[in-house]
């Protein structure tokens, strides 16, 4: 079995890969953990509303307010539509997010949620019922804003913008999910998601199954710590999705 | 409902209903319920423990129905005289402690929205969220465009496949149905698509598919006209842009029509190829559906 590769030039047999110290040199500490305090999740206060927007097929608005900051948006669902082109034996979906903020975004960074966005509910909804047909699901950003009014310099501030389009995300995708039950559209599950040190995490099936992920930056070595913030952060969006449905439904 | 399992009433996406399977034992006959995924629920797979388990759940908000599938006649005579069916079987191969085993078939599915909050609980949603035209199924049309070959024609609306007993479509299985749905005309629901901005999902008839006989020799401009409401059955999902549809049956074709172009009254169906307006007295060709 002892093939040898001769193509490559291979050290002596006994050799051993090359291990490097511990560089010494200071990395500097992100200050993004300081941005969301462990605090203000747990105070976040959630509002979810479904079916106000009348000639869509479904929508919903999310509103979550912390203690210094306040964030809502809306998504609608229109659709199923027919599809010009040719055959699909599946539903497509579009989502689009517009951006109703103070020119925070630019396009391309709100194009790249959208599409991570979409690789998320091409698997929750449940495509195959849908053939031949299209569903446009718009996202508006309505308001996010932070409520103190502490003065920052440039560096603080663009470090808040790269973080807060990931906070942004996990509100996105209830919504959406939100609107999509509301419409009555097919889903798998409910799809939510966490956001912790700018990574967002997208779940289903009771967190048992990871659906979507994302990192704008941070430290990559609190990966699960991330993983489990983002789970619990998850669990709660999801009880209140439900509850939500449910007090609709009663 | 004769199942043993407790079926929540109220679903949401991601709510498991029930296993795929569940059995009883009722005086020595054992009983295997075998639950079907219908409207509004999907058969997906769960870990659980290294294994993976098949659930029933729900993809949609509403309440959760249960009804047992009905065998048709010719199954149940079969069950009754001949012990060794599909349906029945010895699992033990003594004669004497023979168990007998049943298998019931119980369709599960999810209606949108509660049951008060519901008009009519048989009736999907009004709108195509769920009610995408399927094969086979009946729908209303509009004529958009005639060519020698074929008619282009919009969808307006699907025909729900539930239909109760006493409201006309369906209710004598594949029966005759009278023009406009007769009584079951409830059951049409009509698309939130405005066919103005182009959105509804469009169909062909072609001309082979216009009626059963003589074919070869159908003359489109004789069977539509542009504005008539078509009452079509779905043949297959076609291409991208066109449902294929045939109106080859007696109680398939042209339900209303006004004539001269849309420039008169509404006219009604004298025979099956002909149509008068009760103002005028004057007739034009259609390929009409079976008026009652």
């Amino acid at each position: 079995m002892n093939v040898q590769d001769r193509r490559r030039l291979l050290g002596p047999g006994a050799a051993k890969p090359m291990a490097f110290s511990n560089t010494t040199t200071h990395v500097p500490e992100k200050k993004s953990t300081d941005l969301t305090p462990k605090g203000n999740e747990s105070e976040q206060e959630l509002s979810l509303h479904t079916g106000f927007i009348e000639n869509c097929n479904g929508s919903a608005l999310v509103e979550a307010r912390s203690l210094g900051h306040q964030t809502s948006l809306i998504s609608a669902v229109y659709g199923p539509r027919s599809i010009r082109g040719s055959f699909t034996s599946q539903g497509t979906i579009s989502i689009q997010l517009k951006n109703g903020l103070l020119e925070k975004y630019n396009t391309n960074e709100l194009k790249e949620v959208s599409s991570f966005l979409m690789g998320i509910f091409n698997s929750v909804v449940n495509l195959s019922r849908y053939p031949k047909s299209g569903i446009d699901i718009f996202v508006y950003l309505t308001y996010d804003k932070d409520l103190t009014n502490n003065p920052q310099d440039d560096d603080s501030q663009s470090k808040m913008t790269s973080s807060q389009i990931s906070s942004l995300i996990p509100h996105c995708i209830t919504s959406i999910t939100l609107a999509l039950a509301d419409a009555g559209i097919e889903l798998v599950d409910m799809a939510g998601a966490g956001e912790a040190n700018g990574t967002v995490v997208s779940f289903i099936k009771n967190g048992e199954e990871i659906v979507g992920f994302w990192k704008d930056d941070g430290d990559d070595e609190d990966l699960l710590e991330c993983l489990d913030r983002c789970k619990e952060q998850y669990n709660r969006y999801r009880d209140l999705m439900i509850s939500c449905l449910m007090n609709q439904e009663t | 409902m004769a199942c043993n399992f407790q079926f929540p009433e109220i679903a949401y996406p991601g709510k498991l209903i029930c296993p795929q399977y569940g059995t009883e034992n009722k005086d020595g006959e054992d009983i295997i319920f075998n639950y079907v995924p219908g409207p509004g629920t999907k058969l997906i797979q769960y870990e659980h423990n290294g294994r993976t388990l098949e659930a029933i759940t729900a993809t949609l908000v509403g309440t959760v129905k249960c009804e047992e599938e009905k065998k048709t006649d010719q199954e149940e005579e079969r069950e009754g005289t001949d012990q060794s069916t599909e349906e029945e079987k010895s699992v033990d191969a003594s004669p004497n402690d023979v168990t007998r085993r049943t298998v019931k078939n119980i369709l599960v599915s999810v209606l949108p929205g509660t049951e008060k909050g519901r008009k009519t609980n048989k009736y999907a949603n009004n709108d195509f969220a769920n009610n995408l035209p399927k094969e086979g199924d009946i729908v209303l049309t509009r004529v958009t465009r005639l060519s020698l070959q074929r008619a282009n024609v919009e969808i307006l609306a699907v025909e729900d496949k539930p239909s109760p007993i006493d409201s006309g479509i369906g209710s004598n299985g594949s029966g005759i149905v009278a023009a406009g749905g007769g009584s079951g005309a409830a059951t049409f629901s009509v698309s939130q698509a405005s066919s103005d901005l182009g959105e509804t999902f469009r169909g062909i008839i072609r001309s082979q598919d216009v009626r059963s006989t003589d074919r070869d020799r159908v003359k489109v401009i004789e069977c539509f006209k542009p504005g008539d409401i078509v009452r079509a059955q779905v043949l297959s999902l076609g291409d991208g842009t066109n449902y294929y549809l045939t109106t080859a049956r007696n109680d398939l074709g042209v339900v209303f029509a006004r004539a001269a172009n849309g420039a008169g009254g509404l006219m009604y169906a004298t025979d099956w190829q002909m149509m008068t307006s009760p103002v005028t007295g004057a007739t034009e060709k259609r390929k009409c559906a079976k008026p009652f």
